[in-house]
């Protein structure tokens, strides 16, 4: 069985695949201590990813025991520039109406502060942030009050997005990995125009307002999505990290949900699959995330990652109607013992491999971590996570 | 409770602003004392937002509004609090640090600090343990707060407390430590005194700690 057949068992839940799929997302600082064999340029990286994904991401994942995962990234406001518009970019028609101009306005030895101002027909916008190591970090918003929503009209159109390389880079990795392309869901392309904490306080100050925002970020985010079925990727991960912020079951089923079900459907419609990404906490409303119609639910951080799901429990619940696709508290794999990992890899198993529909993954990127441990976690999985599952408590040959 | 003071009180607990400033200038000419007003209705109705959001019935955004609400009216009041030369009950000096931009947790806590009666001195996002150790010794606070959202940068919060150490300050401030990625193993492993989950009991840890040597309440 190859990956992509593997993952595709545990996503869809149609049957049992041979043993439990194992992913993890390997961070740029794991990947340059770790896995390069000297140090490179983000730029010069990307482009041997895009050219050669076999013998560079594929191989680094499977040499370390894991199913390999490619993971891309829709470009989105204020973040992740450089990946995304490597991947796909857009026609010039598309910005016939959406002028940037990118003014560098700091610069030191580590870091560059940039602000993008924005000339459309409806007027001027403009937001900033601050690229520094492998990050980048927002420091204002686009949308700054009501008025600039009109700016949102005159963004790109996603029907213009030039998604050929990405398609390519599909065709060459084929079944030998499972494709996850990341792209934003409505709440956090919302929290990226507006700063998240602002927005939390307009759900109280300006609903309506939210709601019109939310409106035209799910109509845009829809063509995109569909725009995405072109390209032959497995699944994306429509990215709501923000639902993980703390929010009340009411805010996420009023605000929230709607907009999620129709950028689900849009997916579904596209002819792929998509993984509910939430990184924080969101026990108290599990059910309506998987209500959405998504096929898997990410990333299931326990309580002690700063999340406030217990995996055994999200398994009870909702188990029998989506695939769940993480819950691996991955400090281990920095300090611990090799048993602690062990243990940890089948507490996981125990608590979600029965009947299929898990997927054994990092609650969040590795970025600091022994191979050895990884390579642990892997093997673990490898022999405990075979189906049919041995009896709880018969251990395994880890 | 008075109808001036619940009102404020209620106003706080709903994220109403412009009831808040409103009733807290209603208060005040009315003629009750700043440190009644502080106390009995303002401090008392952040108390319960913390309580609710232990419980589960408030969520962040609640608190967020119920916040700001408190330090608008805190901001009218405290003219009236050093005319009656109502002291803080301590002083917190609080910074996501170094290598790290995330502020909403950190704003979180400093905002629900000084609805706790704190004096809080923010120095805001990607603060160089120097940064820190020069506020320590400009501001004399009781507590120096450490935020970090990444496994990356939360090393530096031990950074931070060993430049403290160094500069000969390590024993004059109750370190507090916290954030997404931060758990209460690595507080202890770095050496710090505090570590709080959420923002909501970093108010009532910091109050309790504080307390136990010989500060507030």
């Amino acid at each position: 069985m190859n990956v992509a057949e593997r993952t595709r068992l545990a996503f869809t839940r149609v049957g049992l695949p041979d043993r439990v799929p194992i992913h993890a997302w390997l961070g740029m600082t794991f990947i340059q201590r770790t896995v390069l064999p000297r140090p490179a340029r983000m730029t010069d990286l990307f482009h041997q990813w895009i050219d050669d994904p076999l013998g560079t991401l594929v191989k680094w994942q499977a040499d370390l025991g894991l199913d390999p995962m490619i993971t891309t990234h829709s470009q989105h406001i204020g973040e992740l520039e450089r990946w995304p518009r490597l991947l796909c970019d857009f026609k010039e028609d598309a910005y016939a109406h959406w002028r940037e101009e990118i003014v560098e306005i700091d610069r030191s030895e580590s870091s560059r502060t940039l602000e993008h101002r924005i000339h459309t027909p409806a007027g001027e916008g403009a937001y900033s942030y601050r690229m520094e190591g492998y990050s980048d970090w927002p420091l204002d918003y686009l949308i700054k009050d009501e008025a600039d929503l009109d700016l949102l009209h005159y963004r790109p159109d996603p029907d213009l997005l030039v998604v050929d390389r990405l398609k390519a880079m599909v065709e060459k990795v084929g079944d030998r990995a499972w494709w996850l392309h990341h792209a934003p869901g409505p709440w956090n392309e919302a929290a990226e125009l507006r700063g998240v904490t602002t927005l939390s306080m307009d759900l109280y100050d300006r609903p309506e307002f939210v709601h019109k925002l939310m409106r035209l970020v799910t109509d845009r985010l829809k063509k995109l999505y569909r725009k995405l079925g072109e390209t032959g990727i497995h699944s994306v991960s429509m990215n709501e990290t923000w639902v993980g912020m703390g929010l009340s079951p009411h805010i996420y089923q009023e605000f929230i949900k709607p907009y999620d079900d129709e950028c689900v459907a849009a997916i579904h419609e596209a002819g792929y699959l998509v993984s509910y990404h939430n990184c924080g906490r969101g026990t108290r409303f599990l059910e309506d995330m998987v209500a959405t119609g998504a096929d898997a639910l990410e990333t299931i951080t326990p309580v002690e990652n700063s999340g406030d799901f217990d995996l055994a429990d999200v398994k009870r619940r909702v188990g029998d109607r989506i695939c769940l696709f993480g819950g691996f508290n991955e400090r281990l794999l920095d300090e611990a013992a090799p048993a602690k990992v062990r243990d940890e890899v089948k507490r996981c198993l125990d608590a979600a491999g029965e009947g299929g529909g898990y997927i054994l993954r990092t609650s969040g990127a590795i970025y600091q971590a022994d191979p050895r441990n990884i390579e642990v976690m892997c093997q673990t999985a490898r022999d405990y996570g075979r189906y049919p599952r041995p009896a709880q408590g018969a251990g395994g040959s880890a | 409770m008075d109808d001036v003071l619940q009102a404020i009180y209620d106003s706080i607990l709903e994220g109403r602003v412009t009831e808040v400033a409103a009733e807290v200038q209603r208060a005040l000419a009315a003629g009750h004392p700043a440190g009644v007003i502080l106390n009995q209705a303002m401090i008392a109705a952040m108390a319960e937002v913390g309580r609710r959001f232990e419980t589960m019935e408030y969520f962040v955004p609640e608190m967020l509004v119920a916040a700001r609400a408190m330090k608008e009216g805190l901001a009218l009041l405290r003219p009236a609090l050093v005319g009656a030369q109502i002291e803080p009950v301590g002083k917190v000096v609080l910074g996501t640090v170094s290598g790290d931009l995330h502020d909403i947790g950190k704003n979180l806590v400093g905002m629900v600090l000084e609805g706790a009666g704190f004096e809080v001195v923010d120095l805001g996002v990607n603060v160089p343990p120097e940064a820190f150790v020069a506020a320590v010794r400009e501001h004399r606070p009781q507590v120096v707060g450490l935020s970090a959202l990444l496994t990356t940068t939360m090393l530096a919060m031990k950074a931070t407390i060993e430049a403290l150490r160094a500069a000969g300050l390590r024993d004059q401030v109750v370190v507090m430590v916290g954030g997404a990625p931060v758990t209460p193993a690595f507080a202890d492993r770095i050496g710090a005194d505090l570590y709080a989950p959420e923002a909501a009991s970093a108010a009532a840890r910091a109050r309790s700690r504080f307390a136990d040597q010989g500060g507030a309440e």
